[in-house]
């Protein structure tokens, strides 16, 4: 059930739900750890926090349950895996764009301190 | 030890799980607890967390997460039912102003409870008038729980409801011109038919534009019904303040009642209350009677085969 909400500005736990969905296709505890190794531990989302989330997120179109799991034999039938919609992906670039947009005014007026980040880490 | 902890949590937040909506747990439950165990295993059975440090963080995710679901959960429901809501409330709301008169004026004047009217005490009168109004609340929220499943009622209730105030807003300056002209007084013997005239037409067109704009023959009853009970309530209510803000006209006028020299009592004061509060009773007895037999008339014509049942008639 798609909604005629605007897509951005996204909230902290949609952002990187979206963003860590964006990489492909992953379950629960998934989506968990690779929200806090792309925050750098920043945003720690609960099994009750991630939830709730991803049922907004399906609820507005962003994301969507996967028909099927990646490797049934190996894998708990009780894991649902999630992936990114167009109309999500559309979202994580806008606010991407919009991030960006933020970083090019910030350098322009000298407002950036001298670091460097690695992604990942 | 660790598999006896581990299943052991998994068993206390299976617990904390039934906590959250239904809908919520049926769509989500297996997966959350599958998270969960995972979670569980990396951070506390690989010592990255301890227990009390993993079970704290849980507390407050869940605290959290469950205040939010409990929230969407009820807006969804209010966001449903916010129109019907809003009517119970204005119907519920008028129902206990009357109770909280009631007991008001009883405080006030406690010899209205045991002073004699007509044939009994006017307890009677007070006790009759009280359960009355608990009875129509209840009434009002059966109609209003059939109401809520559709928007069609829901609109037809709203709109009935405002006929109901605007009746009883007719039947509160009547009561108004009663106390203070008398109720022998050419105003009052002109202001009381016209009152009753508009209530008849109100409750009937109500239940026909009701049926004919699509609603069932029966919508149209209820709504007509619950019009004369939200007429009635109004009315009731004016009757009971009467008694609170103008006591002595009240007791005036009922020193030239036929009723009260007959039954030559005392305490006109006691008197005059009791009367008020049985007129009272008996508009909240007469009013949803009356409304549905007028309301049935009304969705009866209202019917596409009823008009035409009538114009043949006419045609004959």
């Amino acid at each position: 059930m798609e909604t005629s909400k605007p897509l951005i500005p996204l909230t902290p736990a949609v952002f990187y739900i979206l963003l860590a969905l964006a990489a492909g296709e992953r379950h629960g505890y998934q989506i968990m750890k690779q929200v806090r190794r792309d925050s750098q531990d920043q945003v720690r989302m609960g099994t009750g926090t991630l939830y709730g989330s991803l049922k907004r997120m399906l609820a507005d179109g962003l994301i969507e349950e996967a028909g099927e799991r990646p490797d049934p034999a190996l894998d708990d039938e009780r894991r649902r895996y999630y992936r990114i919609t167009d109309r999500g992906r559309q979202a994580l670039n806008a606010e991407l764009r919009r991030y960006g947009e933020v970083v090019a005014i910030a350098r322009q007026r000298r407002l950036l301190p001298t670091f460097s980040v690695e992604p990942g880490q | 030890m660790s598999q006896r902890r581990s299943a052991r949590a998994r068993r206390i937040y299976g617990w904390l799980m039934r906590l959250y909506p239904a809908a919520h747990q049926r769509r989500f439950a297996q997966q959350m607890l599958q998270t969960f165990e995972d979670h569980y295993r990396d951070a506390v059975e690989t010592g990255e967390k301890s227990a009390l440090g993993f079970w704290l963080g849980v507390a407050a995710d869940t605290s959290w997460s469950l205040a939010r679901e409990r929230g969407a959960a009820l807006k969804d429901l209010f966001g449903e039912r916010t129109a019907s809501m809003k009517t119970a409330l204005a119907v519920a709301a008028t129902a206990i102003g009357i109770l909280l008169l009631l007991g008001l004026r009883v405080w006030l004047y406690p010899e209205v409870l045991s002073a004699p009217h007509g044939g009994g005490s006017a307890l009677g009168s007070v006790v009759g008038l009280a359960i009355f109004v608990v009875v129509y609340t209840l009434v009002a929220v059966v109609l209003l729980r059939a109401g809520a499943s559709s928007v069609e009622r829901s609109a037809a209730l709203r709109r009935a409801t405002l006929l109901g105030a605007v009746v009883g807003g007719c039947a509160l300056v009547a009561i108004a011109v009663d106390t203070l002209a008398g109720p022998e007084s050419t105003l009052s013997l002109i202001v009381w038919p016209l009152v009753m005239l508009a209530a008849l037409i109100g409750w009937g067109l109500a239940s026909l534009l009701t049926t004919r704009a699509g609603g069932s023959w029966r919508l149209g009853v209820v709504v007509a019904l619950w019009s004369g009970m939200v007429s009635a309530l109004v009315a009731a209510a004016a009757e009971v303040a009467s008694t609170l803000l103008a006591l002595p006209q009240l007791a005036q006028n009922e020193l030239s009642n036929p009723d009260y020299l007959y039954w030559g009592q005392s305490d006109i004061q006691s008197y005059a209350i009791a009367s008020a509060f049985a007129l009272g009773m008996m508009g909240l007895i007469l009013a949803p009677i009356v409304a549905s037999v007028v309301g049935g008339v009304g969705g009866w014509l209202g019917r596409t085969d009823g008009l035409v049942a009538v114009r043949e008639e006419v045609a004959s």
